[in-house]
């Protein structure tokens, strides 16, 4: 994240990745050392083009995206953030068969399936945390 | 011009369906009804049945190829529903109509 320093740092101010960046920059007292760019454009295009320097990106998304607009873009520094994933069920659901569902889901992260399958699609295991 | 045609073509097929799936009730499905059905094996026993839906839409959760549901999320339940006997039966609709259609129990999980 120091490495933003100088930077000019393009986001949405609708998204979160803007409120993410902004407290940061509060809370580092970076102001005027980080320069926002509060932009609905594309970021990825928007640093393609130079005008802008960086921008926070999915990383499970990351490469479908590059692949598909062509970008010249990498990833850099560490994850700074991860989202939870789950299927959703009523509350009366069936204990019983909510604890098969889970056992089966667990057995799937632990045999590997999972992996295999996020590997297939996104090119990184994310059934292990990235922090 | 014809992009955006399209697109709203595409939102009234996804109304088309959204309206067509309200009327379905917790009679049991005719097969006729099911959107997309799979088989999970063939034990010659009547299959309990897992009700699943999703916009198929969302590439790389949801989303269709040549015809075919795939996707990380639609292979995980595919494969959960295998592993415990279940039947998954797919219903495509908006991904806005998932949790309510949860909540009134017309599905019983999304993707």
């Amino acid at each position: 994240m120091e490495d933003l320093i100088g930077k000019r740092f393009i986001a949405n101010p609708s998204y979160v990745a803007y409120q993410f960046i902004t407290e940061y920059i509060e809370e580092n007292n970076l102001q005027g050392q980080i320069e926002l760019i509060a932009s609905e454009a594309e970021p990825f295009m928007e640093i393609q083009l130079g005008r802008a320097d960086a921008t926070f990106s999915s990383l499970v998304l990351f490469n479908e995206k590059k692949e598909k607009g062509e970008y010249d873009l990498k990833v850099v520094g560490e994850a700074i953030g991860e989202q939870r994933h789950a299927f959703p069920f009523r509350k009366d659901v069936d204990p019983e068969f909510l604890e098969q569902f889970n056992n089966a889901l667990r057995e799937m992260k632990e045999d590997g399936f999972m992996s295999d399958l996020f590997i297939k699609y996104f090119d990184l295991d994310i059934s292990k945390s990235q922090m | 011009m014809k992009k955006k045609l399209l697109f709203v073509l595409f939102l009234l097929a996804i109304m088309v369906i959204g309206i067509g799936c309200s009327a379905t009730t917790d009679q049991p499905l005719k097969d006729d009804e099911r959107v997309i059905t799979e088989e999970t094996g063939n034990t010659g026993e009547e299959k309990k049945v897992l009700r699943i839906g999703t916009p198929g839409q969302h590439y790389p959760w949801n989303f269709f190829e040549a015809g075919q549901l795939k996707g990380a999320d639609i292979e995980t339940i595919q494969e959960i529903t295998r592993r415990i006997g279940y039947e998954a039966k797919f219903d495509i609709m908006a991904f806005e109509a998932l949790y309510g259609s949860i909540d009134t129990n017309r599905i019983d999980t999304g993707a």
